[in-house]
Protein backbone atom coordinates (compact mmCIF):
# COMPACT_ATOMS: atom_id res chain seq x y z
CA UNK A 1 0.00 0.00 0.00
CA UNK A 2 1.24 3.49 -0.82
CA UNK A 3 2.13 5.79 2.08
CA UNK A 4 -0.56 8.23 3.13
CA UNK A 5 0.08 11.91 3.78
CA UNK A 6 -1.69 13.37 6.80
CA UNK A 7 -0.88 16.83 8.14
CA UNK A 8 2.19 16.81 5.88
CA UNK A 9 3.54 13.64 7.51
CA UNK A 10 3.96 10.41 5.56
CA UNK A 11 2.53 7.26 7.09
CA UNK A 12 3.00 3.67 6.00
CA UNK A 13 -0.23 1.71 6.14
CA UNK A 14 -0.78 -1.78 7.55
CA UNK A 15 -4.25 -3.28 7.32
CA UNK A 16 -5.18 -5.68 10.13
CA UNK A 17 -8.17 -8.06 10.08
CA UNK A 18 -10.09 -5.88 7.59
CA UNK A 19 -11.23 -3.65 10.42
CA UNK A 20 -8.07 -1.94 11.71
CA UNK A 21 -5.62 0.33 9.94
CA UNK A 22 -2.20 0.99 11.45
CA UNK A 23 -0.52 4.21 10.35
CA UNK A 24 3.20 4.24 11.04
CA UNK A 25 5.42 7.27 10.55
CA UNK A 26 7.83 6.46 7.72
CA UNK A 27 11.48 6.10 8.65
CA UNK A 28 12.68 9.08 6.67
CA UNK A 29 10.99 11.62 8.95
CA UNK A 30 13.36 12.02 11.83
CA UNK A 31 11.61 14.91 13.48
CA UNK A 32 7.96 15.49 12.72
CA UNK A 33 6.53 18.99 12.61
CA UNK A 34 3.58 18.02 14.76
CA UNK A 35 2.96 15.32 17.34
CA UNK A 36 1.36 12.07 16.22
CA UNK A 37 -1.15 11.99 19.11
CA UNK A 38 -2.28 15.48 18.06
CA UNK A 39 -2.99 14.18 14.54
CA UNK A 40 -4.73 11.15 16.03
CA UNK A 41 -6.90 13.41 18.16
CA UNK A 42 -7.80 15.44 15.07
CA UNK A 43 -8.90 12.26 13.28
CA UNK A 44 -10.79 11.10 16.38
CA UNK A 45 -12.59 14.42 16.76
CA UNK A 46 -13.52 14.54 13.10
CA UNK A 47 -16.10 11.82 13.84
CA UNK A 48 -15.82 10.21 10.43
CA UNK A 49 -18.67 7.75 10.00
CA UNK A 50 -16.23 5.03 8.91
CA UNK A 51 -14.31 5.15 12.21
CA UNK A 52 -15.15 3.39 15.50
CA UNK A 53 -12.03 4.30 17.45
CA UNK A 54 -8.60 5.89 17.23
CA UNK A 55 -5.57 5.06 19.38
CA UNK A 56 -2.34 7.05 19.41
CA UNK A 57 1.21 6.07 20.28
CA UNK A 58 4.44 8.03 19.89
CA UNK A 59 4.93 7.26 16.20
CA UNK A 60 1.78 5.52 15.06
CA UNK A 61 -1.99 5.67 14.97
CA UNK A 62 -4.38 2.72 15.04
CA UNK A 63 -7.78 3.28 13.48
CA UNK A 64 -10.64 0.84 14.12
CA UNK A 65 -12.93 1.21 11.13
CA UNK A 66 -16.23 -0.21 10.01
CA UNK A 67 -15.92 -3.28 7.84
CA UNK A 68 -16.11 -2.71 4.11
CA UNK A 69 -15.46 1.02 4.43
CA UNK A 70 -11.73 0.88 3.81
CA UNK A 71 -11.71 2.73 0.49
CA UNK A 72 -14.06 5.39 1.81
CA UNK A 73 -11.87 5.77 4.90
CA UNK A 74 -8.74 6.31 2.80
CA UNK A 75 -10.54 8.93 0.75
CA UNK A 76 -11.56 10.75 3.91
CA UNK A 77 -8.06 10.57 5.43
CA UNK A 78 -6.57 11.97 2.23
CA UNK A 79 -8.54 15.15 2.87
CA UNK A 80 -6.24 15.75 5.87
CA UNK A 81 -3.07 15.55 3.76
CA UNK A 82 -2.08 19.19 4.18
CA UNK A 83 -4.08 20.03 7.30
CA UNK A 84 -2.37 22.30 9.77
CA UNK A 85 -3.22 20.99 13.20
CA UNK A 86 -2.52 23.43 15.97
CA UNK A 87 -3.06 22.64 19.64
CA UNK A 88 -5.45 24.66 21.76
CA UNK A 89 -3.44 27.57 23.17
CA UNK A 90 -5.58 28.16 26.22
CA UNK A 91 -4.13 26.51 29.31
CA UNK A 92 -6.19 23.97 31.23
CA UNK A 93 -6.30 24.26 34.99
CA UNK A 94 -6.29 21.23 37.24
CA UNK A 95 -6.62 21.45 41.01
CA UNK A 96 -4.09 19.46 42.99
CA UNK A 97 -3.78 18.62 46.66
CA UNK A 98 -0.12 17.82 47.37
CA UNK A 99 -0.92 16.50 50.85
CA UNK A 100 -1.87 13.16 49.25
CA UNK A 101 1.70 12.66 48.02
CA UNK A 102 2.90 9.34 49.41
CA UNK A 103 6.33 9.44 47.82
CA UNK A 104 7.57 12.88 48.80
CA UNK A 105 10.44 11.41 50.76
CA UNK A 106 11.73 9.44 47.76
CA UNK A 107 11.18 12.40 45.41
CA UNK A 108 12.97 14.84 47.75
CA UNK A 109 15.84 12.43 48.29
CA UNK A 110 16.32 11.85 44.60
CA UNK A 111 16.01 15.47 43.51
CA UNK A 112 17.82 16.79 46.59
CA UNK A 113 15.15 19.46 46.85
CA UNK A 114 12.66 20.32 49.54
CA UNK A 115 9.00 19.50 49.07
CA UNK A 116 7.94 23.17 49.17
CA UNK A 117 10.52 24.03 46.53
CA UNK A 118 9.33 21.24 44.21
CA UNK A 119 5.69 22.25 44.67
CA UNK A 120 6.56 25.86 43.93
CA UNK A 121 8.35 24.82 40.72
CA UNK A 122 5.45 22.61 39.61
CA UNK A 123 2.97 25.43 40.19
CA UNK A 124 5.02 27.80 38.03
CA UNK A 125 5.17 25.42 35.06
CA UNK A 126 2.74 24.71 32.26
CA UNK A 127 2.99 21.10 31.13
CA UNK A 128 1.86 20.18 27.61
CA UNK A 129 -0.39 17.12 27.46
CA UNK A 130 1.37 14.80 25.03
CA UNK A 131 -0.94 11.78 25.08
CA UNK A 132 -3.55 9.72 26.89
CA UNK A 133 -3.03 6.02 27.40
CA UNK A 134 -1.89 3.21 29.68
CA UNK A 135 -5.13 3.33 31.69
CA UNK A 136 -8.49 5.08 31.16
CA UNK A 137 -7.90 8.82 31.31
CA UNK A 138 -4.18 8.59 32.14
CA UNK A 139 -2.42 11.80 31.01
CA UNK A 140 1.24 12.04 30.03
CA UNK A 141 2.56 15.57 30.66
CA UNK A 142 5.84 16.74 29.18
CA UNK A 143 8.42 19.44 29.93
CA UNK A 144 9.22 18.40 33.48
CA UNK A 145 12.44 20.10 34.46
CA UNK A 146 15.31 17.58 34.39
CA UNK A 147 16.14 18.41 38.01
CA UNK A 148 12.69 17.07 39.02
CA UNK A 149 12.92 13.83 37.08
CA UNK A 150 12.62 10.72 39.30
CA UNK A 151 12.89 7.09 38.12
CA UNK A 152 9.82 4.89 38.50
CA UNK A 153 9.54 2.87 41.71
CA UNK A 154 11.23 -0.51 41.63
CA UNK A 155 8.02 -2.16 42.83
CA UNK A 156 4.77 -0.82 41.41
CA UNK A 157 1.82 -0.32 43.74
CA UNK A 158 -1.11 -2.64 43.15
CA UNK A 159 -3.58 0.20 43.59
CA UNK A 160 -3.12 3.88 42.82
CA UNK A 161 -6.22 6.06 43.41
CA UNK A 162 -7.96 7.89 40.58
CA UNK A 163 -6.76 11.48 40.25
CA UNK A 164 -3.25 10.71 41.48
CA UNK A 165 -0.51 13.11 40.33
CA UNK A 166 2.84 11.39 39.95
CA UNK A 167 6.33 11.64 38.48
CA UNK A 168 7.65 8.80 36.30
CA UNK A 169 11.08 9.44 34.79
CA UNK A 170 10.90 12.60 32.70
CA UNK A 171 7.10 12.82 32.71
CA UNK A 172 4.40 14.01 35.05
CA UNK A 173 1.38 11.72 34.94
CA UNK A 174 -2.18 11.88 36.16
CA UNK A 175 -4.07 8.64 36.80
CA UNK A 176 -7.61 9.21 35.52
CA UNK A 177 -8.79 5.98 37.10
CA UNK A 178 -7.69 3.64 39.87
CA UNK A 179 -5.06 1.20 38.64
CA UNK A 180 -1.75 -0.42 39.48
CA UNK A 181 1.17 1.91 38.90
CA UNK A 182 4.86 2.50 39.51
CA UNK A 183 5.13 6.29 39.34
CA UNK A 184 6.06 8.40 42.38
CA UNK A 185 2.93 9.84 43.95
CA UNK A 186 3.14 13.55 44.80
CA UNK A 187 -0.53 14.52 45.07
CA UNK A 188 -4.11 14.01 43.96
CA UNK A 189 -5.86 16.02 41.29
CA UNK A 190 -9.34 16.90 40.15
CA UNK A 191 -8.85 14.86 36.95
CA UNK A 192 -10.54 11.58 37.69
CA UNK A 193 -13.06 9.42 35.98
CA UNK A 194 -16.16 9.17 38.09
CA UNK A 195 -19.69 7.98 37.30
CA UNK A 196 -20.80 11.02 35.34
CA UNK A 197 -17.52 12.06 33.77
CA UNK A 198 -17.61 13.58 30.31
CA UNK A 199 -14.83 13.11 27.79
CA UNK A 200 -15.66 16.54 26.37
CA UNK A 201 -14.28 18.06 29.56
CA UNK A 202 -10.87 16.42 29.16
CA UNK A 203 -8.01 18.66 27.99
CA UNK A 204 -6.89 18.18 24.41
CA UNK A 205 -3.49 17.03 23.16
CA UNK A 206 -0.90 19.79 23.21
CA UNK A 207 -2.90 21.90 25.65
CA UNK A 208 -0.80 23.31 28.52
CA UNK A 209 -1.79 22.00 31.94
CA UNK A 210 -1.51 24.34 34.91
CA UNK A 211 -1.78 23.13 38.49
CA UNK A 212 -3.75 25.02 41.11
CA UNK A 213 -2.97 24.01 44.68
CA UNK A 214 -5.82 23.30 47.09
CA UNK A 215 -5.87 22.02 50.66
CA UNK A 216 -6.94 18.57 51.75
CA UNK A 217 -10.27 19.62 53.25
CA UNK A 218 -11.25 21.54 50.12
CA UNK A 219 -10.21 18.62 47.95
CA UNK A 220 -12.22 16.10 49.93
CA UNK A 221 -15.25 18.38 49.94
CA UNK A 222 -15.12 18.96 46.17
CA UNK A 223 -13.84 15.67 44.79
CA UNK A 224 -14.24 13.06 47.52
CA UNK A 225 -11.50 10.57 48.39
CA UNK B 1 -43.77 -3.78 33.00
CA UNK B 2 -42.55 -4.07 36.59
CA UNK B 3 -38.78 -4.11 36.83
CA UNK B 4 -37.88 -6.78 39.36
CA UNK B 5 -35.05 -8.39 37.41
CA UNK B 6 -32.82 -11.03 38.96
CA UNK B 7 -30.94 -11.10 42.23
CA UNK B 8 -27.29 -12.18 42.26
CA UNK B 9 -26.91 -14.69 45.08
CA UNK B 10 -23.31 -15.52 44.15
CA UNK B 11 -21.38 -13.68 41.43
CA UNK B 12 -18.65 -16.31 41.04
CA UNK B 13 -15.09 -15.20 40.20
CA UNK B 14 -16.01 -12.78 37.41
CA UNK B 15 -19.56 -11.82 36.44
CA UNK B 16 -20.22 -8.88 34.15
CA UNK B 17 -22.71 -7.59 31.62
CA UNK B 18 -21.21 -7.41 28.12
CA UNK B 19 -22.15 -6.62 24.55
CA UNK B 20 -20.24 -6.94 21.29
CA UNK B 21 -19.52 -3.20 21.16
CA UNK B 22 -16.08 -1.79 21.82
CA UNK B 23 -15.65 1.12 24.20
CA UNK B 24 -15.99 4.34 22.22
CA UNK B 25 -13.23 6.18 24.08
CA UNK B 26 -10.11 4.17 23.32
CA UNK B 27 -8.30 7.39 22.40
CA UNK B 28 -8.45 8.28 26.12
CA UNK B 29 -6.95 4.97 27.20
CA UNK B 30 -10.14 2.98 27.71
CA UNK B 31 -9.66 -0.67 26.76
CA UNK B 32 -11.53 -2.22 23.84
CA UNK B 33 -13.84 -4.11 26.23
CA UNK B 34 -16.78 -6.21 24.96
CA UNK B 35 -17.51 -9.94 25.25
CA UNK B 36 -14.62 -12.39 25.10
CA UNK B 37 -16.52 -14.87 22.90
CA UNK B 38 -18.68 -13.05 20.38
CA UNK B 39 -19.81 -16.31 18.75
CA UNK B 40 -21.52 -17.54 21.91
CA UNK B 41 -23.04 -14.11 22.60
CA UNK B 42 -24.60 -13.96 19.15
CA UNK B 43 -25.89 -17.51 19.50
CA UNK B 44 -27.58 -17.11 22.92
CA UNK B 45 -29.23 -13.91 21.72
CA UNK B 46 -30.38 -15.57 18.54
CA UNK B 47 -32.07 -18.39 20.46
CA UNK B 48 -34.12 -15.80 22.34
CA UNK B 49 -34.91 -13.95 19.11
CA UNK B 50 -32.92 -10.89 20.14
CA UNK B 51 -30.49 -8.60 18.36
CA UNK B 52 -27.03 -10.28 18.17
CA UNK B 53 -25.52 -7.40 20.11
CA UNK B 54 -27.95 -7.44 23.05
CA UNK B 55 -26.37 -7.27 26.48
CA UNK B 56 -25.73 -10.65 28.16
CA UNK B 57 -24.01 -11.84 31.33
CA UNK B 58 -20.50 -13.27 31.05
CA UNK B 59 -19.32 -15.74 33.72
CA UNK B 60 -15.67 -16.75 33.70
CA UNK B 61 -14.41 -20.04 35.14
CA UNK B 62 -17.41 -20.66 37.43
CA UNK B 63 -21.13 -20.08 37.15
CA UNK B 64 -22.97 -17.38 39.02
CA UNK B 65 -26.10 -18.09 41.07
CA UNK B 66 -29.18 -16.00 40.32
CA UNK B 67 -32.73 -15.84 41.69
CA UNK B 68 -35.51 -14.76 39.34
CA UNK B 69 -37.60 -11.95 40.77
CA UNK B 70 -39.85 -12.07 37.71
CA UNK B 71 -40.78 -14.63 35.06
CA UNK B 72 -38.38 -14.69 32.13
CA UNK B 73 -37.02 -16.75 29.28
CA UNK B 74 -33.30 -17.42 29.42
CA UNK B 75 -30.66 -19.08 27.28
CA UNK B 76 -27.19 -20.15 28.41
CA UNK B 77 -24.25 -20.80 26.09
CA UNK B 78 -20.48 -20.87 25.74
CA UNK B 79 -18.54 -23.05 28.20
CA UNK B 80 -20.56 -25.82 29.86
CA UNK B 81 -20.92 -24.90 33.51
CA UNK B 82 -23.51 -27.54 34.34
CA UNK B 83 -26.33 -25.00 34.46
CA UNK B 84 -29.50 -25.84 36.38
CA UNK B 85 -32.83 -24.19 37.08
CA UNK B 86 -33.45 -25.30 40.66
CA UNK B 87 -32.41 -28.97 40.42
CA UNK B 88 -33.18 -29.48 36.74
CA UNK B 89 -30.21 -29.52 34.36
CA UNK B 90 -30.55 -27.29 31.32
CA UNK B 91 -28.73 -27.45 28.00
CA UNK B 92 -26.86 -24.76 26.15
CA UNK B 93 -28.49 -22.80 23.33
CA UNK B 94 -32.05 -23.76 24.31
CA UNK B 95 -34.75 -21.44 25.51
CA UNK B 96 -36.03 -22.13 29.05
CA UNK B 97 -38.66 -20.42 31.10
CA UNK B 98 -37.60 -19.45 34.61
CA UNK B 99 -40.30 -18.38 37.03
CA UNK B 100 -40.26 -16.00 39.93
CA UNK B 101 -38.39 -17.50 42.87
CA UNK B 102 -36.53 -20.12 40.83
CA UNK B 103 -32.74 -20.31 41.03
CA UNK B 104 -30.31 -20.50 38.12
CA UNK B 105 -26.97 -21.98 39.16
CA UNK B 106 -24.04 -24.06 37.95
CA UNK B 107 -20.50 -25.08 38.78
CA UNK B 108 -16.99 -24.81 37.36
CA UNK B 109 -16.64 -24.85 33.59
CA UNK B 110 -16.29 -28.37 32.24
CA UNK B 111 -15.09 -27.31 28.83
CA UNK B 112 -14.14 -23.83 27.79
CA UNK B 113 -13.76 -20.92 30.15
CA UNK B 114 -16.60 -18.46 29.73
CA UNK B 115 -20.33 -18.93 29.78
CA UNK B 116 -23.07 -16.50 28.71
CA UNK B 117 -26.64 -15.94 29.86
CA UNK B 118 -29.18 -14.09 27.73
CA UNK B 119 -32.55 -12.93 29.06
CA UNK B 120 -35.72 -12.29 27.14
CA UNK B 121 -35.81 -8.70 28.41
CA UNK B 122 -33.01 -6.21 27.77
CA UNK B 123 -30.45 -5.89 30.58
CA UNK B 124 -30.03 -2.31 31.67
CA UNK B 125 -27.27 -2.79 34.21
CA UNK B 126 -25.81 -4.96 36.92
CA UNK B 127 -26.09 -2.84 40.02
CA UNK B 128 -24.87 -4.21 43.32
CA UNK B 129 -26.44 -7.65 43.55
CA UNK B 130 -29.25 -6.97 41.07
CA UNK B 131 -29.64 -7.43 37.35
CA UNK B 132 -31.92 -4.64 36.27
CA UNK B 133 -33.85 -4.74 32.99
CA UNK B 134 -34.75 -1.77 30.85
CA UNK B 135 -38.19 -0.46 31.72
CA UNK B 136 -39.66 -0.60 28.26
CA UNK B 137 -38.20 -3.93 27.17
CA UNK B 138 -40.64 -6.69 26.33
CA UNK B 139 -40.01 -10.39 26.18
CA UNK B 140 -38.62 -11.52 22.83
CA UNK B 141 -39.76 -14.52 20.78
CA UNK B 142 -37.60 -17.65 21.10
CA UNK B 143 -35.99 -19.19 18.01
CA UNK B 144 -34.68 -22.71 17.37
CA UNK B 145 -31.13 -23.66 18.35
CA UNK B 146 -28.59 -23.04 15.61
CA UNK B 147 -25.15 -23.25 17.26
CA UNK B 148 -23.12 -25.75 19.21
CA UNK B 149 -20.23 -24.62 21.40
CA UNK B 150 -16.96 -26.42 20.72
CA UNK B 151 -13.51 -25.80 22.14
CA UNK B 152 -11.24 -25.04 19.22
CA UNK B 153 -7.53 -25.12 19.97
CA UNK B 154 -6.31 -25.21 16.35
CA UNK B 155 -5.82 -21.58 15.54
CA UNK B 156 -4.56 -19.32 12.77
CA UNK B 157 -2.23 -16.35 13.23
CA UNK B 158 -0.93 -13.63 10.93
CA UNK B 159 2.33 -11.70 10.92
CA UNK B 160 2.37 -8.66 13.20
CA UNK B 161 4.05 -5.29 12.61
CA UNK B 162 7.30 -6.45 14.30
CA UNK B 163 7.42 -9.95 12.77
CA UNK B 164 10.70 -9.19 11.07
CA UNK B 165 12.41 -8.55 14.40
CA UNK B 166 12.26 -12.31 15.08
CA UNK B 167 15.38 -14.29 14.31
CA UNK B 168 15.07 -17.00 11.67
CA UNK B 169 14.69 -19.88 14.14
CA UNK B 170 11.93 -18.07 15.99
CA UNK B 171 10.13 -17.29 12.74
CA UNK B 172 10.21 -20.95 11.85
CA UNK B 173 8.97 -21.88 15.32
CA UNK B 174 6.07 -19.44 15.02
CA UNK B 175 4.86 -20.92 11.75
CA UNK B 176 3.56 -24.02 13.48
CA UNK B 177 3.61 -23.41 17.21
CA UNK B 178 2.25 -25.31 20.18
CA UNK B 179 1.94 -24.07 23.74
CA UNK B 180 -0.22 -24.32 26.84
CA UNK B 181 -2.42 -21.71 28.46
CA UNK B 182 -0.59 -20.57 31.60
CA UNK B 183 -2.40 -19.87 34.89
CA UNK B 184 -1.63 -16.20 34.34
CA UNK B 185 -4.74 -15.22 32.41
CA UNK B 186 -7.38 -12.54 32.63
CA UNK B 187 -9.54 -10.32 30.46
CA UNK B 188 -6.38 -8.27 29.86
CA UNK B 189 -4.33 -11.08 28.36
CA UNK B 190 -3.01 -14.64 28.55
CA UNK B 191 0.58 -15.78 28.96
CA UNK B 192 1.55 -18.89 27.05
CA UNK B 193 3.86 -21.64 28.21
CA UNK B 194 5.73 -22.67 25.09
CA UNK B 195 9.00 -22.47 23.21
CA UNK B 196 11.01 -19.37 24.10
CA UNK B 197 11.52 -17.05 21.13
CA UNK B 198 14.15 -14.42 20.46
CA UNK B 199 14.50 -11.26 18.43
CA UNK B 200 17.48 -10.14 16.34
CA UNK B 201 17.67 -6.57 17.55
CA UNK B 202 16.39 -4.58 20.49
CA UNK B 203 12.89 -3.20 20.20
CA UNK B 204 12.94 0.60 20.51
CA UNK B 205 11.85 1.89 23.91
CA UNK B 206 8.64 3.51 22.77
CA UNK B 207 5.03 2.58 23.12
CA UNK B 208 3.09 1.16 20.18
CA UNK B 209 -0.62 0.59 19.61
CA UNK B 210 -2.02 -2.76 20.70
CA UNK B 211 -5.34 -4.51 20.07
CA UNK B 212 -7.20 -7.65 21.22
CA UNK B 213 -5.58 -10.75 19.74
CA UNK B 214 -2.15 -9.25 19.25
CA UNK B 215 0.73 -11.54 20.30
CA UNK B 216 3.53 -9.75 22.13
CA UNK B 217 7.00 -11.15 22.69
CA UNK B 218 8.18 -10.38 26.22
CA UNK B 219 11.86 -9.82 27.06
CA UNK B 220 11.88 -13.29 28.68
CA UNK B 221 11.00 -14.86 25.31
CA UNK B 222 7.51 -15.78 26.53
CA UNK B 223 4.43 -14.91 24.47
CA UNK B 224 1.52 -12.83 25.75
CA UNK B 225 -1.77 -12.74 23.85
CA UNK B 226 -3.67 -9.55 24.62
CA UNK B 227 -7.40 -9.71 25.18
CA UNK B 228 -10.38 -7.37 25.28
CA UNK B 229 -9.40 -5.43 28.41
CA UNK B 230 -5.72 -4.93 27.56
CA UNK B 231 -4.09 -1.51 27.60
CA UNK B 232 -4.43 0.35 24.32
CA UNK B 233 -0.67 0.86 23.99
CA UNK B 234 2.28 -1.23 25.06
CA UNK B 235 6.04 -1.48 24.89
CA UNK B 236 6.67 -5.00 23.56
CA UNK B 237 7.06 -6.12 19.94
CA UNK B 238 3.87 -7.28 18.25
CA UNK B 239 5.18 -10.26 16.38
CA UNK B 240 1.83 -11.69 15.31
CA UNK B 241 -1.90 -11.59 15.89
CA UNK B 242 -4.67 -14.15 16.07
CA UNK B 243 -7.05 -14.36 13.17
CA UNK B 244 -10.17 -12.46 14.23
CA UNK B 245 -12.35 -15.56 13.92
CA UNK B 246 -10.04 -17.39 16.32
CA UNK B 247 -9.82 -14.78 19.07
CA UNK B 248 -13.16 -15.90 20.52
CA UNK B 249 -11.93 -19.52 20.39
CA UNK B 250 -8.67 -18.60 22.09
CA UNK B 251 -10.51 -16.72 24.85
CA UNK B 252 -12.38 -19.94 25.69
CA UNK B 253 -9.23 -22.02 26.30
CA UNK B 254 -8.85 -22.87 29.99
CA UNK B 255 -5.66 -22.97 32.06
CA UNK B 256 -3.39 -25.84 31.02
CA UNK B 257 -5.12 -26.43 27.69
CA UNK B 258 -2.77 -27.13 24.80
CA UNK B 259 -3.14 -25.06 21.66
CA UNK B 260 -1.59 -25.07 18.23
CA UNK B 261 -1.48 -22.41 15.61
CA UNK B 262 -0.23 -22.03 12.10
CA UNK B 263 0.86 -18.89 10.35
CA UNK B 264 -1.16 -17.74 7.36
CA UNK B 265 0.42 -15.04 5.25
CA UNK B 266 -2.07 -12.47 4.02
Amino acid sequence: MNPLLIASINFNLIEIDNDKLLLQVTNNQIKQSTSIPLIAEHINNSQLKQIHNVVAAENEILIYYKKESFTELLNELQKFSNSKIIPDKESFKIEVCFEFGEDWEAVCNHTKKKREQIISELLKCKFPLINYGFQPGFMYLDDLDESLSVPRRSTPRLKVPAGTLAIGGKYVGIYGSESPGGWNIIGRSSHKIIDNFEIEHFPSIGQKIEFIQIGKQSYLRKYGK
Amino acid sequence: MANKGFEILNAGPDLRAVTLDANKHMFYGFPFGSAMDYKSVMAVNQVLGKEPNSKVLECSLKACKLRANEDSFICVGGADMGWKIDSETIEGYQCYEINTGQILSGGFSKNGLRSYIAFSREIDEVSGNHIIFQNDSEKSTPQPKAYQFKVNNNLVIHRGPEWNLLDQKSKEAMMIYSARISPNLSRMGTYLDGKVLTIKTNFPKQSVCTFPGVIQLLPSGQLLVLAQDAQTTGGYPRIAYLDKDNLADFNQLPIGKELKWRLEIL
